[in-house]
C-alpha cells in the first residue's frame, strides 16, 4: 500500500539547510496498521505528510497503492487524495464556514458522488455526532471536531487512512473514542491505517511500529518486513 | 446546484457579517468611481455646451474677403467629408446707422451682423420683453438691436433705422446673444439683420471691410480632423478656422484647463477605487487560503478550487459594484443643486459609461487580485498553505534537478497561465481607465507618477521593516510589538504603506492642483475688473475726461494711463535691425514698436524683482523699468542702455529696475517698458482710460453717448459682454473644479479608511492571544496606534512629497498655471493622514479589543 | 490668422489674448474687429533705420532739410520691415533723383486726425520744407465724424502754414460698408481743404493699391512692399513740384 524508497526532506532554515528527515525506506502492506512514534521534532509529521502527498520529498520515491506519487502534479495528487487517502490532522482543519454535515459532504461532492447526503448522515452517526450535523466547527468541542474530521476522512471510503497526532488536542476520554474508531475501521474494513503519535500506549495498539529520532528511523517492530531491502510482502488478503 | 454554487451559498451563510463589510468596501470604491465620473462627464458636457454657445457653432470658417468659388468648392468638399450636420452663413461688418426719421439726429457706429436661418447653431438669441426669437422677425427688412442703441439714438421698437441707404424696422431688442467669442471687441453694439438683406443694402462693395463666416455643427469625432484639414488647405491668413475647443483666446484656455483637470481627477478616482477593491480582495483571498488547502487535502483539483473562490470573488464584487452604483446615485442627489446652478442648471446623473467603468474596475480589479494569488496556490503544497507559507521554499539543487527533469513542462504551463491572466486582466483594466479619459497626456503622467510612487513606497516598506529590527529588543511592550507587527510576514506593512501612500499622493495632489487652479481663476475673475476702455484721449482732454468720468457713476474710479508709441532700435550700443519679413511677424524680435508709459508708482499687479523703482535721488538721465520677460528673453541687465525711437526722436534710457507683471489682473493694464516721469513729458502721447462702467445697460449707454458728445475723437471699447462672459465661464469652471475636487477627496478618504480598516482581520488572532496572555486593552490599543501611526506617517510623508512633485508637473506642463507649493497644506495633509490611519486602525479593531479572546480564536 | 501665425513663444502664452492686450491693439492699430483679424498685438510696426542721431533727447539736429511724413500705419509701414514703408521708399527715390532731403517718418499706427493735430508741433521742429499729411484712415475705421476730421486736418494745415511749410494733403476713403452718406461726406473733406493756400492734394493715397490683393497684406488694409512702392511713386509725383533742387551741393 505504502512504499517509500530513500525518501528524505531538507528545508532551508535561516539560510542553512536543515534535514528534517533522513533517507528512509518503508513498506506497508494493505490492511495493516502502522504507528509512527517519536519525540516532537523527530520528523514524524513530516513523514506522514509526505506519504499523503501533501508535501514533496527532497529525495526518494513514494508509491501509494502502486501509484508513484512523486511525479504527479497537484491536481492528480488531489484526485488521488480524494479517492484513496483520508487524512486526519492534529488541528482538525475543518472548513470554518461549513457545518459539520457540509464538511463531511465536501469530499464526496468533489468526487461527484450522488446521494452523498445519506452517506454523510450515516458517517456522522458512525462517529457519534448524529444530532450535531448543523453546527459550525466553532460551535463544537475539540473532540467533536476531530470526530467530524474522521468522518470527513472516511467520506469516500479510502483504502488508506492517515492520522497525524489525532488525539494530540483531545482529553483522554475523547481521545480514546477517536482512536477506538480508527482501529475499528482498520479492523472491520481493512483500511490501511498509518498514524503518528508520541503516545507509546497508543502506538502499541498498532501492528507495526516505527520509531523516529532526529529524522532517522531508529527502530522497527512488527509483523512483516517494514523496510525496503528486505521487503517480502506479507500478503494477508485484504477483507473488503 | 453545482458544487461551486453550493459552496458559495454555504460560505455566504456562514460569514455574512464579515462579507457585508467586504462588500461595503467594494461598494464604496465603485461608488466613488461612478459618482465622480458621472459628475465629471456632466460638468465637462456643460462646459463644452457653453463653449459652443460662445461660438454659436462647433466650427467657424471665416475670411475677410467675399467667398470665391474656388475657396468655397474646396471648403464644401471638406465639409462633406466631415459629415457636417448643420451649416449657416453669416456676414459681419461695421457701419453707421441713423434713425430713419430725419428729425432725429445722431449717427452711431454699429456692428451689423447678417444671419441666415439656422443661426445660432448653439446657444440662443434672447430678446427682451419675452419676445421669442425667430428668424422671421428679420424678414422684410427687420432688425434686432441692442438696448444701448435705442438710448443712443433715442429710438423704440417699431421705429425705423437707416442702414446704409436702406430703411429697416426695429422688431426687437437683444438681451443676450451667442457667438460672443468672435468679434467681441468693437466700437459699437450689434444689430442683427437677415444676411440676404444685408447684401441687398449694397454696403459690401469693393474695398469694404467685412467678416464672412460659415458656421458649422460637426460631429465630435470628425471635428478636429476637419479643423486640421482646413487649416492645411488654407495656409494663407485670410481664411481662418476655429473650433469651440480652440485655445486661442482666454476662454478657450480656461476651458481647456478645466478639461485637463477634470480628466485628471476622473482618472485619479479610478485608481483610488481600484486600490480600495484591491485591498478588500487581498484580505478576502488571504482568509480563504486555509480553506483552499483543506479542500486540496480532501481531493479538490485546482480547477475546482479556483472555480469556487473566483466565483465568490466575482459575486462579491458584482454585488458590491451594483450597490456602489446605487450609492453613487444617492450621492449625486446629495450634491446641492445650487452648486451647479451656473452650469445651465444641469443635474448630474449617472452616465452609462461611468457606470460601466465603475463596475468594470470593480470586477476587473477584484478578479485580477484574486486570480493571481489563487493561481499561485495551484503549485503550492497544501501543507505549506496550512503553515501559512504561501511561497514555496526554494528547492535544493537535487530537488530542482528532479523537478526540472520531470515536471518542468507542467510547471512552466502554470506560470504562463498566471502571467497571461494577469496581463489580460491588466490590459482590460487599462482600457477601461482610458475610456472617456479625455486627455491621454494627463492619464499617462498620472500613471507614471503612480507607478513610481508605488515603487518608492514598496522600497520604503522594505526599508522600514529593516529599520525597526533593533526595536524588537526594546522593553516597552507597545513599541516592541508594534515593531514586530511591522515586520510580520504577509505584507501587511507593504499593503498599508502602498494603499495609504498612493491615496495620500493622489488626494493631496488633486487638492494642490485645485488650489492653484482656483487661485489662477480668482485673479482673473476679479469682480471689479475693468470693462470700459476709452482710447485715444488727447493730452488736453485728459483732465476734462477724468472729471467727466468722476461724475459718471462708475463702479470703481477710472484710471488714466499715458501711452506712447516707441520703437526699440538698439541695446547697449548694439544696433538692432530687422532683416526679413518674417522677423517682423514673429514675437521673438525685440526691435518692434511698443506701447510705453511713464509713472512714478508701481501698480498693484507689479512687483520689483531686480533693481529699484526710481530712487529718491533726482534723475540724472532717462531711466526705464523693464518687464521680466524682456530681461529673460533678451538678457538685458540693470545698467544696460536701450535706445528708443519716439517719433523721430532717439532717446537712450538706462535700465534701473525689472518688474514682474501679473498679466491676468487687468485693473491696471501692463507695460513692458515704464519710464521715469520727466523725460517723456513733452513727447506726443495719448491716454487710455480704464474703468468699470455702470452695471445698468441704459446708464451705460447714456455714459457712452455723453462721452462721445463731449470727446468725439475718443473711442470707447465696451468690454462688458466679453468680461461678463469670461467671468461667467470662470465662475462655472471654478464651481466645477471645486465640486469635483470635494467629491474626489471625500470618496478618496472613504476608500482609504476602508482599506486600512480591512487590515484588522490579520491581527485579530494575535490580539486575542495577547489578551489571553494578560495584555490589557490599552496596551494592545497602544501597540496598534504605534504601528498604524508610524505607517500612516511614513506613507503620508512619501505620498505628500510625491504629491508636491505631481502638482508641480501638472501645473506647469499641462495646465500652464502658476504653481505654489503650499507647504503648509501638504504638511497638514500628512499629519491628517497619519492621524486618520491611526484612528481608523484602532477603531476598526475595537471589536477585537472588546470581544472575549476565545470567541475570536474559535471563529478562526 | 490666429491659427497659423507662428506660434507665440511660451512665456507669452499665458496672456496672449487678455482683454488688456486687445485694448492695446485697438489703441495702436486700425480697428480690425470687423474683419475678424483682431488678434495678435505683437504685429506692430517695424523700426526705422537708425537716424544716427546723438543718444540724448533733444531737438533733432539735421544736416539736410526735412520732409516730414505725418500719418498713421500707412505711413509708419505697419507689417513691413524697416526699409519698405512708403517714406523709406520715397527717401530712396529722392536720393536716386539727386535730391538732398531727409524724409522723416512721423507715422504712428492707429493715429487719427485728432492725434495728428496734437503732435504736429513736435513733428514740425527743425528745418522742415514739406509736410505730407496722410491721416483720416483711422477716423474712418472708427466712424469718427467727418466734420471733426475736417476740423482737425484744418488745424494741422494752419499750424504748418503758420511756419510757412507747404502741405501735401493725401486723401483717404472710408470703406464702403460704413454707408454711402458717410463715405460721401468723408471723401468730400479733402478736396475742400485742398482749396486753401499752400495745400496740394493727392486725391487718394491708396490709388491703385486699395482692393488689389497682390499689393496688400493678408488683412486687406495695409499695403505690402509692392503696394508701398506704388504709394511712394504716387506721392513723389505730387511732391516733386514742391521741391527745389537747391541744396544739392
Amino acid at each position: 500500500m505504502i512504499k517509500l524508497a530513500g525518501v528524505s526532506k531538507t528545508v532551508m532554515s535561516g539560510g542553512q539547510p536543515l534535514t528534517i528527515l533522513h533517507p528512509t525506506d518503508l513498506d506497508v502492506a494493505r490492511g495493516r496498521s502502522v504507528a509512527i512514534v517519536g519525540p516532537s521534532g523527530s520528523g514524524k509529521s513530516t513523514l506522514l505528510g509526505l506519504i499523503a502527498g501533501l508535501d514533496a520529498p527532497t529525495t526518494g520515491t513514494i508509491a501509494i497503492d502502486g501509484v508513484e506519487i512523486t511525479t504527479l502534479g497537484e491536481d492528480a495528487l488531489a484526485k488521488l487524495r480524494g479517492q484513496k487517502i483520508g487524512f486526519v490532522f492534529q488541528f482538525f482543519h475543518l472548513i470554518g464556514s461549513l457545518t459539520a454535515f457540509e464538511n463531511v459532504l465536501v469530499p464526496m461532492e468533489l468526487a461527484g458522488v450522488r446521494e452523498a447526503e445519506d452517506r454523510a448522515r450515516q458517517l456522522l452517526a458512525e462517529v457519534g455526532l448524529s444530532g450535531r450535523g448543523h453546527h459550525y466547527p466553532s460551535q463544537l468541542s475539540g473532540g467533536e471536531q476531530q470526530r467530524v474530521a474522521v468522518a470527513r476522512a472516511l467520506a469516500n471510503d479510502p483504502p488508506l487512512l492517515l492520522a497525524d497526532e489525532p488525539t494530540g488536542n483531545l482529553d483522554s476520554r475523547n481521545g480514546q473514542h477517536v482512536v477506538d474508531l480508527l482501529f475499528e475501521i482498520n479492523r472491520t474494513r481493512g483500511t490501511t491505517l498509518a498514524l503518528v503519535t508520541h503516545d507509546r500506549e497508543l502506538a502499541a495498539r498498532a501492528e507495526m511500529r516505527i520509531e523516529l529520532r532526529d529524522g532517522r528511523v531508529v527502530a522497527r517492530r512488527g509483523p512483516g518486513p517494514l523496510d525496503g531491502p528486505h521487503a517480502g510482502v506479507a500478503a494477508e488478503p485484504i477483507v473488503r | 446546484m453545482t458544487f461551486v454554487a453550493r459552496m458559495a451559498v454555504r460560505e455566504i451563510k456562514a460569514s455574512w457579517k464579515r462579507l457585508l463589510f467586504f462588500f461595503l468596501c467594494v461598494a464604496i470604491g465603485v461608488a466613488a468611481i461612478v459618482a465622480l465620473r458621472s459628475v465629471v462627464q456632466t460638468v465637462r458636457g456643460a462646459l463644452q455646451d457653453q463653449a459652443r454657445a460662445l461660438l454659436a457653432a462647433d466650427v467657424v470658417v471665416q475670411t475677410n474677403r467675399p467667398w470665391d468659388d474656388q475657396t468655397l468648392t474646396k471648403v464644401d468638399e471638406r465639409l462633406a467629408e466631415a459629415r457636417v450636420a448643420a451649416r449657416t452663413e453669416l456676414i459681419e461688418t461695421t457701419t453707421m446707422v441713423r434713425p430713419a426719421d430725419p428729425a432725429k439726429g445722431g449717427v452711431r457706429m454699429v456692428e451689423l451682423q447678417g444671419i441666415s436661418p439656422g443661426f445660432p447653431l448653439h446657444g440662443a438669441v434672447v430678446l427682451q420683453d419675452g419676445v421669442r426669437f425667430r428668424h422671421e422677425l428679420l424678414a422684410d427688412r427687420g432688425a434686432l438691436v441692442r438696448p444701448e442703441l435705442l438710448v443712443q439714438l433715442d429710438l423704440r421698437v417699431g421705429d425705423r433705422l437707416l442702414i446704409g441707404d436702406t430703411s429697416f424696422t426695429i422688431r426687437g431688442v437683444v438681451a443676450s446673444e451667442p457667438g460672443r467669442r468672435v468679434g467681441a471687441f468693437s466700437f459699437g453694439g450689434r444689430v442683427l439683420v437677415d444676411r440676404a438683406e444685408l447684401l441687398g443694402t449694397g454696403l459690401l462693395s469693393l474695398g469694404s471691410r467685412a467678416r464672412y463666416a460659415i458656421m458649422l455643427r460637426v460631429p465630435d469625432d470628425s471635428m478636429e480632423q476637419l479643423v486640421r484639414t482646413l487649416r492645411r488647405d488654407f495656409p494663407q491668413q485670410y481664411v481662418s478656422v476655429r473650433s469651440y475647443r480652440g485655445t486661442e483666446d482666454q476662454i478657450g484656455e480656461e476651458l481647456q484647463r478645466a478639461e485637463n483637470y477634470l480628466s485628471l481627477v476622473g482618472f485619479v478616482v479610478l485608481v483610488l477605487g481600484g486600490i480600495g477593491v484591491w485591498s478588500v480582495t487581498r484580505v478576502f483571498v488571504h482568509q480563504k487560503v486555509r480553506s483552499i488547502a483543506v479542500m486540496k487535502c480532501v481531493g479538490a483539483s485546482s480547477a475546482q478550487v479556483l472555480a469556487v473562490y473566483v466565483t465568490q470573488v466575482a459575486a462579491l464584487s458584482m454585488a458590491g459594484s451594483l450597490l456602489g452604483v446605487a450609492l453613487a446615485r444617492l450621492a449625486l442627489l446629495a450634491i446641492p443643486s445650487r452648486w451647479l446652478d451656473g452650469l445651465g442648471g444641469v443635474t448630474p446623473s449617472l452616465t452609462t459609461s461611468a457606470v460601466l467603468q465603475g463596475v468594470g474596475v470593480g470586477l476587473l480589479v477584484s478578479l485580477l487580485f484574486a486570480l493571481v494569488p489563487l493561481l499561485e496556490t495551484r503549485r503550492v503544497k497544501p501543507l505549506l498553505l496550512l503553515r501559512d507559507q504561501v511561497t514555496a521554499a526554494p528547492p535544493s539543487p537535487a530537488e530542482r534537478r528532479r523537478l526540472r527533469e520531470r515536471v518542468v513542462g507542467r510547471l512552466r504551463g502554470t506560470d504562463w497561465t498566471k502571467v497571461a491572466t494577469a496581463f489580460g486582466v491588466g490590459l482590460a483594466l487599462a482600457l477601461v481607465a482610458g475610456w472617456q479619459a479625455g486627455s491621454l497626456r494627463v492619464g499617462l503622467l498620472v500613471s507614471v507618477g503612480f507607478l513610481a510612487v508605488a515603487l518608492v513606497l514598496g522600497l520604503a516598506a522594505t526599508g522600514l521593516v529593516r529599520a525597526v529590527r533593533p526595536l524588537r529588543r526594546v522593553r516597552v511592550f507597545p513599541v516592541r510589538h508594534a515593531a514586530i507587527s511591522v515586520q510580520r510576514p504577509g505584507g501587511q506593512t507593504r499593503v498599508i504603506l502602498i494603499a495609504v501612500g498612493l491615496g495620500a499622493f493622489l488626494i493631496l495632489g488633486v487638492k494642490a492642483l485645485e488650489r492653484n487652479l482656483l487661485n489662477e481663476f480668482s485673479i482673473e475673475a476679479r469682480a471689479n475688473g475693468p470693462d470700459l476702455f476709452l482710447i485715444d484721449v488727447q493730452p488736453d482732454q485728459a483732465e476734462p475726461l477724468a472729471r467727466f468720468l468722476e461724475g459718471a457713476g462708475l463702479q470703481s474710479p477710472a484710471r488714466l494711463l499715458p501711452v506712447l508709441r516707441a520703437r526699440v532700435t538698439g541695446v547697449k550700443g548694439r544696433d538692432v535691425s530687422l532683416e526679413s519679413f518674417d522677423d517682423v511677424r514673429s514675437r521673438g524680435s525685440l526691435a518692434r514698436e511698443y506701447v510705453v508709459t511713464f509713472r512714478d508708482r508701481l501698480e498693484p499687479n507689479e512687483t520689483i524683482v531686480d533693481g529699484q523703482f526710481w530712487t529718491a535721488a533726482p534723475a540724472t538721465d532717462v531711466e526705464v523699468s523693464i518687464e521680466r520677460s524682456i530681461r529673460d528673453r533678451f538678457r538685458i541687465a540693470i545698467g544696460d542702455r536701450i535706445r528708443f525711437d519716439i517719433l523721430g526722436r532717439v532717446i537712450e534710457a538706462r535700465v534701473t529696475s525689472v518688474r514682474e507683471v501679473e498679466w491676468a489682473d487687468t485693473r491696471a493694464g501692463g507695460f513692458m517698458f515704464v519710464f521715469r516721469p520727466g523725460a517723456l513729458d513733452q513727447a506726443p502721447r495719448t491716454y487710455i482710460a480704464i474703468a468699470r462702467g455702470p452695471g445698468d445697460a441704459a446708464e451705460r449707454a447714456r455714459l457712452q453717448r455723453a462721452a462721445v458728445d463731449r470727446f468725439p475723437n475718443v473711442s470707447i471699447i465696451d468690454a462688458r459682454e466679453i468680461a461678463k462672459t469670461v467671468e461667467e465661464v470662470l465662475g462655472n469652471v471654478t464651481m466645477a473644479v471645486s465640486v469635483v475636487g470635494a467629491v474626489a477627496v471625500f470618496s478618496g478618504a472613504l476608500i482609504l479608511i476602508g482599506s486600512v480598516a480591512m487590515t484588522k482581520f490579520e491581527r485579530l488572532h494575535e490580539a486575542a492571544v495577547f489578551k489571553t496572555l494578560g495584555a490589557g486593552t490599552r496596551t494592545i490599543a497602544a501597540t496598534m496606534a504605534l504601528e498604524y501611526g508610524t505607517l500612516g506617517l511614513l506613507a503620508g510623508a512619501i505620498g505628500g512629497l510625491a504629491s508636491v512633485a505631481l502638482s508641480w508637473v501638472v501645473a506647469s506642463r499641462v495646465l500652464d498655471i502658476r504653481w505654489d507649493p503650499s507647504a503648509l497644506y501638504v504638511a497638514a495633509g500628512v499629519v491628517i493622514t497619519a492621524l486618520t490611519v491611526t484612528v481608523v486602525g484602532v477603531v476598526a479593531s475595537v471589536d477585537v479589543l472588546r470581544r472575549k479572546p476565545l470567541s475570536v480564536l474559535r471563529a478562526e | 490668422m490666429d491659427t497659423h501665425a507662428p506660434p507665440a513663444r511660451a512665456p507669452e502664452g499665458r496672456h496672449r489674448r487678455r482683454a488688456w492686450h486687445v485694448v492695446l491693439a485697438a489703441a495702436t492699430l486700425a480697428v480690425l474687429a470687423a474683419c475678424g483679424t483682431a488678434d495678435d498685438p505683437s504685429r506692430e510696426a517695424a523700426p526705422r533705420e537708425s537716424t544716427g542721431q546723438p543718444s540724448v533727447a533733444a531737438t533733432p539736429v539735421a544736416d539736410r532739410p526735412r520732409i516730414v511724413a505725418l500719418g498713421d500705419s500707412l505711413t509708419a509701414g505697419y507689417g513691413l520691415p524697416s526699409n519698405q514703408g512708403y517714406p523709406s521708399v520715397l527717401q530712396q527715390l529722392l536720393d536716386e533723383a539727386g535730391y538732398r532731403y531727409e524724409v522723416v517718418n512721423m507715422g504712428v499706427s492707429g493715429d487719427t486726425s485728432a492725434g495728428g493735430l496734437r503732435r504736429v508741433d513736435w513733428a514740425l521742429e527743425g528745418d522742415v520744407r514739406v509736410v505730407i499729411v496722410a491721416l483720416g484712415g483711422n477716423d474712418g475705421l472708427r466712424g469718427l465724424s467727418p466734420a471733426d476730421l475736417e476740423r482737425n486736418l484744418g488745424g494741422i494745415i494752419d499750424r504748418a502754414r503758420a511756419r510757412g511749410i507747404p502741405v501735401l494733403l493725401c486723401g483717404m476713403e472710408a470703406p464702403p460698408n460704413l454707408g454711402a452718406s458717410y463715405t460721401r461726406e468723408f471723401r468730400a473733406v479733402y478736396p475742400r481743404l485742398a482749396k486753401r493756400d499752400g495745400v496740394t492734394l493727392l486725391p487718394f493715397l491708396l490709388d491703385g493699391v486699395a482692393g488689389d490683393p497682390s499689393l496688400n497684406q493678408a488683412d486687406g488694409i495695409h499695403p505690402n512692399a509692392d503696394g508701398a512702392r506704388r504709394m511712394a511713386t504716387l506721392v513723389l509725383s505730387r511732391l516733386e513740384p514742391l521741391l527745389d533742387r537747391r541744396g544739392t551741393s
